[in-house]
């Protein structure tokens, strides 16, 4: 490139300046450059460079020797039809949105992999949302895996992949976690190993994420690094998430030592004719306690002692209260509670089920709740029961809803902010609720509560439903919207429902 | 046939489109018919009657009574979705009388204006007007091509560096002189060097070439009555005067199954031009259709991407020419032919690149139907082919990343456009789909 910059930087300079023509650059263009009259030095000038651009442009070289990259592997599952594929790229592109995870959750229950094309969008899109994660990496087959192996920040589809035991001490947190996780189930001694002998040397952030790890599904082995290290950690989420795992445990110190806290505290006494659940609140916090992830510092508007109660309570599965008190749980969950401590009892459990997200203990509290919903109270029951509910799964919750006493404002709020699976009983429900809102102006119904509600219809309902929105004599822009939607879903979920055979 | 893709390409606007997905069901029309020739639908919308709305399924010409100023309007854009999603929604088909008074008047139309084109043929020609034309055209691309050829050695004399050189009005002015000269192909030329300065590492080189180039084509110009017939026809047409297409069309043509491998669209002073790549099954012979519209509307385009076309196309005078006039424009193309198998390598594609500039020293690029996969190597990137042998190739993060995706370390069959010293990927196949990688990384 010498000689070109050559010719170059003539023309940079302007031939104004009496510059020495340069020598051809190429040996292949020195007959041609001797014919240049360089007397006319700006025409001399550009019909080198004409000659030297063509030189260049045909006398490109093949680039030989590029290591090439591993392949990715065969695929086992099929790929989703093409207007399914079709309806996947309007989603990410921003029509309907809100439909991508039932698209990919049917897309899995039909054993179907999403088009390569979409991959990118879908991977940049489980970076941003989390609650994707899991369904995307059910879809996105081998292929996804291995551009996840060459894309660092699509390193979080690799936490269910068969990880190397070097990348606990070489790789990134990521994949760190995804060793962990993988030895946790085929060897939790050696994770326990792994993890005590590391502990002082692992960030703050790691040591609550590996606590995190087991915080749901703790191994027996593991009490000793959870009550030794992690509940002496200085930062509170970790020590929660470590009171989490071990109040798991069965048998585990700190699940004895909570339980005899709520023995202590807990009391079921007559009160006039009937009994009542009652508190009986100690004068101090111990320091066991404190140890025990008690904060003694309450927040701006709760007392004391309530916040201490709340938070013992909270510390153990409702089942050890029944063990306590030798009630059922239905016992329980219709017992009086005491006047003066009713609120901290409710905080207690609700609490409790946000930890321990048992369907027994949550279906009791939701039934508790629904039956004294009135008019007054419906808005703050609008926020409950939601959190309460968005802890079981997508089919107990359509057969909690069916038992729920509901009223027809809180079964909308319901449905449009948890979205179920909708069990074949509920749907006549859903329906007859849908065409009292398209007749009913009291029963007001928002765009995007139109649009929630769509989602909740069962695949086999849309057709029929949309039969009878044809019906109406006029569509609100609401129902418009519902109307929308529902078409949209109509429009890839029978080639979900029933795929094509692998090409 | 009728596809998704064509008359999204139609949508004059974003939000046009997306009224048209919207009316895209059959819930939204009072009554849906087709035939043969036509598609016609009656539009519920916010009036007491609604809205009539045809359009022509040989050259996708549509009118609606709808009072919108969006062309085509989101009701016909509407229409043809849904006729190119569920054509089993258009269950009538007896025309109303609405559309074949439409259809009528239409043909009435042409009949017209084929009868005025004919009449201007037949009518004895002017020789002595003409040849006074021709010669008062020739002296103002003359008088374009002197004015140019100072601005070149101007610009030498005074050097590369100067700041006048990095403002894109002074090319833009400079190609209006061209235009008033008459000279349409040197005005292209001189905005593509518009957009070199500062356009990257050694645009200074890069700008030098293509003066040189341009340099070489003024002086061709000049010895214009000497050169042989092919290459007096491509230096005409590079300065911009291109044949008419009466005369184009009593060419003899060239016939194959054309795979239509890639489209590209561009915008430049309020003209549209889509540009076709076809790639012909048996010949390997490679043309380029060229469409243009005056925006707003878009052109039209009846050949959708990745189908086939079995028709006669004539190219275009030239050295090594490749652009064609389809002989019959409305040639049934066919969706389910399966694609050629791509039989060229990169080293083929330099060896027919180094072949073509040698005869023609203005081919700016080549394209190529092959087989490659991606792959990064010292922070570039490169196209390898099943030999192994690489090429450089331009593309964005996003294209890089769509690649990688669809390729999974195997090569993929694509098309791609060489110009010298990069590729460019316009379209690539994902299984049996054959699709553009503009569409994918938007």
């Amino acid at each position: 490139m010498k000689a070109s910059q050559s010719i170059t930087s003539i023309a940079l300079l302007g031939t104004a300046r009496d510059v020495p023509f340069p020598e051809a650059p190429y040996k292949v263009l020195e007959a041609p450059w001797r014919t240049i009259d360089t007397q006319d030095r700006p025409r001399a000038v550009l019909q080198a460079a004409a000659l030297e651009a063509s030189a260049l442009r045909s006398g490109a070289q093949l680039v030989q020797n590029i290591p090439l990259s591993e392949k990715a592997p065969l695929e086992a599952r099929s790929h989703s039809p093409a207007p399914a594929a079709t309806a996947l790229q309007r989603m990410l592109a921003g029509d309907f949105s809100q439909g991508i995870p039932e698209w990919l959750r049917t897309a899995d229950e039909a054993q179907l992999i999403a088009p390569f094309r979409l991959l990118p969008d879908l991977l940049d899109r489980g970076q941003r949302d989390r609650t994707l994660r899991p369904l995307i990496s059910r879809i996105a087959g081998q292929r996804g895996i291995w551009l996840a192996r060459q894309q660092v920040q699509w390193e979080w589809l690799l936490q269910s992949t068969s990880v190397e035991d070097a990348e606990w001490e070489n790789g990134s947190p990521d994949k760190r976690i995804a060793w962990l996780r993988q030895i946790r189930q085929s060897d939790p001694e050696k994770a326990t190993e792994s993890i005590t002998a590391e502990w002082v040397n692992e960030s703050a952030d790691f040591r609550e994420a590996i606590t995190q790890l087991a915080a749901t599904c703790p191994h027996p082995c593991e009490e000793v690094w959870l009550e030794n290290l992690a509940l002496k950690e200085r930062r509170q989420s970790t020590r929660d998430a470590a009171t989490n795992a071990l109040a798991r445990i069965p048998n585990s110190a700190f699940l004895k030592r909570t339980t005899a806290r709520i023995q202590q505290i807990l009391r079921y006494r007559r009160s006039g004719l009937s009994k009542v659940l009652s508190l009986n609140p100690p004068e101090t916090l111990a320091t066991e306690w404190i140890n025990d992830g008690i904060r003694a510092k309450p927040p701006q508007g709760t007392g004391e002692k309530a916040w201490w109660m709340r938070q013992v309570l909270s510390q153990a599965p409702i089942q050890q209260w029944a063990a306590i008190l030798d009630l059922s749980l239905e016992q329980i969950f219709k017992a009086k509670l005491d006047p003066d401590w009713t609120e901290v009892i409710e905080q207690a459990w609700l609490e409790s089920i946000q930890r321990f997200p048992e369907a027994e203990c949550i279906e009791g509290i939701c039934v508790r709740m629904a039956k004294q919903a009135n008019k007054q109270n419906t808005p703050q029951l609008s926020q409950i029961l939601p959190r309460c509910l968005q802890q079981v799964d997508r089919n107990t919750l359509a057969s909690l809803l069916e038992k729920l006493p509901l009223s027809k404002e809180l079964l909308i709020v319901l449905l449009t902010k948890l979205r179920p699976a909708l069990c074949p009983k509920l749907q006549p429900k859903l329906s007859r609720l849908l065409e009292e809102c398209w007749k009913d102006k009291q029963l007001y119904l928002t765009r995007p509560d139109a649009i929630a509600l769509a989602y909740c219809i069962r695949p086999e309902a849309i057709t029929p439903t949309l039969q009878t929105i044809a019906k109406l004599p006029e569509l609100s822009s609401v129902a418009e919207a519902f109307a929308n939607t529902l078409e949209f879903r109509n429009s890839y979920l029978p080639h979900l429902l029933k795929p094509v055979s692998k090409k | 046939m009728l596809t998704p893709d064509q008359v999204t390409a139609l949508a004059p606007d974003a939000s046009s489109l997306k009224a048209g997905n919207a009316l895209a069901t059959d819930r939204k029309w009072q009554s849906l018919g087709k035939d043969e020739e036509v598609i016609w639908g009656l539009a519920k919308g916010s009036g007491k009657n609604p809205y009539q709305t045809r359009v022509s399924l040989q050259d996708l010409a549509y009118k609606c009574t709808c009072p919108s100023r969006k062309f085509p309007c989101k009701h016909a854009l509407g229409l043809m979705l849904l006729y190119a999603n569920s054509p089993e929604a258009f269950t009538e088909n007896e025309r109303p009388e609405w559309v074949s008074e439409w259809l009528s008047s239409r043909k009435e139309r042409e009949e017209k204006a084929t009868k005025r084109a004919a009449s201007t043929t037949s009518k004895p020609k002017d020789e002595k007007a003409a040849a006074k034309r021709a010669a008062k055209k020739s002296a103002r691309i003359d008088d374009g091509i002197q004015h140019l050829e100072q601005v070149l050695f101007d610009i030498i004399r005074n050097g590369l560096a100067q700041e006048t050189l990095t403002e894109n009005s002074y090319w833009e002015n400079l190609a209006r002189r061209l235009i008033d000269s008459q000279a349409p192909g040197l005005a292209g030329y001189v905005r593509r060097l518009g957009e070199i300065p500062l356009s990257g590492l050694n645009w200074e080189t890069q700008l030098l070439h293509e003066l040189g180039s341009l340099h070489l084509l003024i002086e061709a110009y000049s010895k214009l009555s000497k050169l042989a017939p092919d290459l007096r026809s491509e230096i005409q047409q590079l300065i911009g005067s291109t044949p008419s297409k009466e005369e184009l069309l009593k060419e003899k043509g060239f016939e194959d199954q054309w795979f239509v491998a890639a489209r590209t669209t561009s915008e430049q002073d309020r003209l549209t031009t889509s540009a076709t790549w076809l790639y012909g099954s048996q010949s390997k012979k490679w043309a380029l259709k060229l469409e243009f519209s005056a925006q707003p509307s878009r052109p039209v385009e009846h050949w959708p991407l990745g189908s086939t076309v079995a028709t006669e196309l004539v190219f275009y005078p030239g050295l090594a020419p490749d652009r064609v006039l389809p002989r019959n424009a409305a040639a049934s193309a066919q969706a389910n032919n399966p694609r050629p198998t791509p039989n060229g390598d990169f080293q083929q594609l330099l060896a027919n690149y180094s072949a073509q500039l040698a005869l023609n020293p203005w081919r700016t690029r080549m394209p190529c139907y092959l087989s490659a996969q991606p792959v990064s190597h010292d922070r570039q990137q490169y196209l390898i082919d099943r030999n192994g042998d690489g090429l450089r190739w331009k593309a964005s993060t996003k294209e890089v990343a769509m690649m990688h995706s669809l390729s999974g370390g195997h090569c993929v069959d694509l098309c791609a456009l060489w110009n010298g010293q990069h590729l460019t990927i316009l379209s690539l196949a994902d299984g049996h789909t054959w699709l553009s990688l503009d569409s994918l990384v938007i």
